[in-house]
């Protein structure tokens, strides 16, 4: 099977998660060492492969309310970050879950909290606080059906759009996503890394089919994933140190609140101080900053493994759980002589615009592969030159993508009827 | 070669366990791929409950079974809900007594008196779940024997009737002079295999 990786660096996070082209029959390059280490080959569902992820990463500090499906990690959590000396709290709720992290962030700790569409929706605010007051967070979404309770223990992916626009005010957001367990546990490290070197949010997003699927993971050797460890200030004991200068790279250096020096967080609009202001020039520096920060890194960030497409005159794009259904399509259609290739989206946000252009330019068609009603089509759509030559392949009911529901759309696309 | 798989019961009978522990010999005792999903209501204990395992020597890429190469059910709801699932030609595991066989069913059936045995060697009906895996590792090949015992003595250290459950499901098997089953596909291009042998 062709299939390749693409990744771009991106300051020091992205060297941290370069992966290198996979191999022949697209597993992972973990899938290597698989025979080496049986103790550290487990099978387990997607919410430990992210749960150990996190671990991996350095996770120090959880707070959560267990919400189907995500429930799992918070359980997780509750057990091994005690038994290491770290923190676990169950809070009253999803607004309580994010407010502890982002203040336990500040405190230097790597944090995390895991929840699914009604417990996000709850986030939003502390979410854009987040945001606003740069600080490193990863956020677990296992999406489930929506809107509002939906549909606890069935898959979808409703929650793209929200993740990008559910928090009011201009600004940008890092999510990630993956198929397998092997990938969820690498993009779960990935999410830390890119928070730590952006001082912002990130989200990890799947669906509950993944997060309940179990599958292989072989857990790298401590060392063989990259970690990115949180920029932090030379300035002294007794030194002016400023939070919220921003270096000429975009960076700001950290200082462990509570620790030696003293100094203010706000959602309001601040200054280098960290104190709420209102001039002018400090707002749309700071506008600015939070944005660019993110949007203007959109094609380093942006991360997709490709499938046959080289030649491919039909396209599909797909994310999450059901670009396994899309690339079972594509391999089935390979061997019956048809030209079908595989984009699978790990950056959902920034939205990876050039990639998506460059791999549809030579397809006659695209068709998007996801479980909502189009919320990525349309960004898919305004990306492309033809915008008339994307179609959209989705299920809304629960149940899981199927091979058949997605070769029913390519024959209308293809004009040999249902 | 790749196989599909679905188990069936009602909440409380260890279906799901089941299914984890079959795709995890896979896995972790053969080196292989699996990858095992469930679907239950939301009762603790009747309800309908499935599980979905494939196994594979390659990478497995869609996780869903739609169509399985053998269904093994314990019970006759389950029966009832999931015979459409076989595969013209799968194959049929019932217990006889919980989940008598449906006569019209394209496929081939095998009953099993899996909880009259189980109940006659320990007094009670639990690790039919166990003993079920073990006719099916025996029926079929789909693990070896061996490694299924291996992960039970795993997951349950010292656990000797767990350990006596499975290989009650092999003799099972071994007593009703069934021959073993091949079903799988190959996984890169589709095709059945050619070998069956019953």
């Amino acid at each position: 099977m062709s299939s390749t990786t693409r990744s771009s660096r991106a300051n020091g996070a992205a060297a941290a998660t370069d992966r290198t082209s996979t191999g022949s029959n697209g597993s992972r390059a973990a899938g290597t060492t698989a025979a080496t280490a049986k103790s550290r080959t487990l099978f387990v569902p997607g919410n430990e492969a992210c749960a150990e992820g996190a671990l991996y990463a350095g996770l120090g500090f959880f707070a959560g309310y267990p919400i189907t499906p995500s429930s799992e990690i918070a359980e997780i959590m509750s057990r091994r970050l005690p038994e290491r000396g770290d923190r676990f709290i169950q809070m009253e709720d999803e607004i309580a879950s994010l407010c502890a992290i982002v203040g336990a962030s500040l405190t230097g700790s790597k944090v995390m909290t895991a929840t699914s569409g009604p417990g996000f929706s709850l986030m939003q605010e502390a979410l854009g606080y987040g945001i606003m007051a740069e600080i490193p967070l990863v956020i677990v979404d296992v999406m489930r059906g929506g809107p509002s309770t939906g549909m606890p223990t069935q898959g979808s992916q409703g929650d793209i759009n929200q993740i990008r626009w559910g928090t009011h005010g201009d600004h940008s957001i890092i999510a990630l996503t993956a198929s397998t367990n092997q990938a969820l546990f690498e993009t779960t490290v990935r999410a830390f890394n890119l928070a730590e070197t952006y001082r912002t949010p990130v989200v990890v997003l799947y669906d509950e089919l993944l997060g309940h699927l179990r599958e292989k993971l072989t857990i790298p050797e401590p060392g063989e994933l990259p970690l990115v460890e949180r920029l932090r200030t030379g300035v002294p004991e007794g030194v002016d140190y400023h939070p919220y200068l921003i270096r000429e790279d975009g960076r700001l250096p950290m200082s462990d609140f509570g620790g030696v020096h003293r100094y203010n967080v706000t959602g309001l609009y601040h200054d280098m101080w960290g104190f709420p202001s209102t001039d002018p020039r400090t707002v749309d520096e700071l506008a600015h900053h939070i944005y660019d920060k993110i949007e203007l890194r959109a094609d380093e960030l942006a991360q997709a493994r490709e499938f046959y497409m080289e030649d491919a005159e039909i396209v599909f794009i797909s994310y999450g759980s059901p670009a396994r259904t899309a690339r079972q399509v594509v391999h089935q259609a390979r061997i019956n002589g048809q030209r079908l290739g595989l984009l699978e989206l790990e950056t959902i946000w920034p939205f990876p615009a050039r990639m998506v252009r460059d791999a549809c330019r030579n397809a006659r068609s695209t068709i998007v592969v996801e479980m909502n009603m189009g919320q990525m089509y349309y960004h898919i759509r305004n990306a492309v030159e033809n915008p008339r030559s994307v179609f959209l392949s989705n299920r809304v009911d629960g149940r899981f993508i199927t091979p058949k529901d997605i070769r029913r759309v390519l024959r209308i696309v293809e004009g040999q009827g249902e | 070669m790749i196989w599909k798989l679905v188990i069936g019961g009602v909440g409380g009978q260890g279906i799901i366990t089941a299914g984890i522990i079959l795709a995890e010999t896979a896995v972790i005792q053969e080196g292989r791929f699996a990858v095992q999903s469930q679907t239950y209501g939301a009762e603790m204990r009747g309800g309908l409950t499935r599980t979905d395992v494939i196994i594979s020597d390659d990478e497995i890429i869609y996780p869903k079974v739609d169509q399985a190469h053998m269904l093994a059910c314990l019970h006759r709801k389950a029966l009832s809900a999931y015979h459409g699932m076989i595969r013209p030609g799968g194959l049929l595991v019932t217990d006889r007594d919980e989940a008598p066989a449906l006569k019209r069913l394209d496929c081939r059936q095998y009953e099993f008196p899996f909880s009259a045995a189980v109940r006659e060697r320990t007094g009670g009906v639990r690790n039919v779940n166990l003993c079920i895996l073990g006719a099916i590792a025996h029926l079929t090949g789909v693990v070896q024997m061996e490694h299924l015992e291996d992960a039970i003595r795993e997951r349950y250290p010292g656990n000797d009737l767990a350990l006596a459950a499975v290989k009650l499901g092999q003799e099972l098997v071994v007593d009703s002079g069934f021959r073993a089953v091949h079903l799988g596909e190959d996984g890169r291009t589709g095709r059945h295999a050619t070998s069956a042998r019953v």
